[in-house]
């Protein structure tokens, strides 16, 4: 990341940012989510908390 | 003129900034102030092309680093303060038709590090005691410019919502030993039925309390208190959530969907704040394609929200329109 500032002509600062750096992989994949899912169901309780309950 | 006066009703400060009743209001895109300069053009807020990301002192600012003195005298029954902090304007691209869920996962990722930048630079201002950074975007939030970008607003205070969230969360903490946000968290990925996303770092809820029809927050695995505490690959997984919860937000109605996005960490004032979670919030305004849920009588009179819909069906739809963004070197 590179930052370059410069003044505008009323005082205020502003500042440039450009990336030039390859950092590791930045290819990205979409994918659909398909467990949708409308369905989604609470998980198991861990039984820990279960017996807080009683 | 611009100062700070403090409501003695609420215990907050409310800044009156009268010169932004001038600011620019939806210019046609051929005048957009924050689009660049173009070659014999009239002169934008930025003068070069050449860039990722721009951050600017915001021209209409409700808060400067050297304010004017108050235009008024305060009384020990209202106190005044001069207006001092800072408000930057966060350019998301040159590109003026762009918004940030239509930019790539790795411009996203560009931004985050620019926030973290920022955070980094406007905490380490003595007269700051928070940094808010956050984006109004679309005309049902009222923003004036369409051009992509957020706002930093660098307080002298504590404000008021935050304020609330770290007094709620300190309180839990004293009562259980834990952090509040790890034990919403945990609670909503053992339900499951209000997760929205989830990736290695961040989990995407439709919180059980949800005050808006679609409002997702967004909150790390790991226990930290601001964006300068997350490691790169934190940035990353960050970058992909927000370009997953945006996409589903525009693909829930197949338009540019309206939100305003909020960051919350840590204050800036050298306290030590442990035991609060950083976090982001979203506040759509719409309940469905065409109607808006209005701040009425009961929410902005009495600070009492009335959802009209259940957040664990909110949250199937969100989550049956998500795409799922990985980064490649994670993919298992």
């Amino acid at each position: 990341m590179e930052k370059r500032q410069i003044r505008m002509d009323d005082g205020r600062y502003l500042i440039f940012y450009t990336f030039t750096d390859k950092t590791s992989p930045l290819r990205v994949d979409v994918e659909e989510n398909r467990s949708d899912s409308a369905e989604r169901q609470p998980e198991a309780k861990p039984e820990a908390e279960e017996e807080r309950r009683v | 003129m611009s100062e700070l006066r403090w409501n003695p009703l609420l215990g907050e400060w409310v800044a009156t900034a009268t010169h932004r009743q001038e600011r620019t209001f939806l210019p046609p895109a051929d005048f957009c102030p924050l689009c660049p300069t173009k070659p014999g053009g009239f002169p934008t807020e930025v003068p070069e092309s050449d860039y990722d990301i721009v951050v600017f002192e915001n021209r209409f600012p409700s808060l400067r680093s050297a304010p004017p003195a108050p235009a008024v005298e305060g009384s020990e029954l209202y106190p005044v303060r001069p207006g001092q902090g800072v408000c930057e304007v966060v350019l998301y691209s040159p590109n003026h038709s762009s918004t940030l869920a239509s930019e790539p996962v790795e411009q996203i990722y560009k931004l985050v590090q620019v926030w973290t930048d920022r955070f980094r630079a406007l905490d380490a201002l003595s007269f700051v005691d928070y940094v808010f950074i956050f984006e109004n975007k679309g005309e049902a939030i009222g923003v004036t410019l369409h051009h992509p970008h957020g706002q930093i607003y660098a307080y002298p205070f504590i404000p008021p919502r935050v304020l609330t969230e770290l007094e709620q969360s300190i309180k839990h903490h004293q009562q259980t030993g834990r952090c509040l946000i790890c034990d919403i968290v945990n609670d909503e990925r053992r339900d499951g039925r209000r997760i929205v996303a989830e990736n290695a770092s961040f989990v995407a809820y439709v919180p059980f309390f949800a005050r808006y029809p679609y409002e997702v927050h967004i909150a790390p695995s790991r226990h930290l208190q601001a964006l300068s505490d997350m490691e790169d690959k934190e940035q990353r997984e960050l970058a992909a959530m927000l370009k997953m919860i945006l996409t589903a937000y525009d693909r829930l109605f197949n338009l540019s969907f309206p939100y305003m996005m909020v960051l919350h960490g840590r204050p800036s004032d050298g306290g030590d704040y442990d035991y609060y979670h950083f976090h982001i919030e979203f506040y759509p305004p719409l309940r469905t394609a065409t109607k808006l849920k209005y701040l009425a009588g009961s929410e902005t009179g009495a600070g009492m929200f009335i959802n009209d819909t259940l957040a664990e069906e909110k949250a199937a739809e969100l989550r049956g329109r998500v795409q799922r963004v990985v980064w490649a070197s994670e993919k298992g």
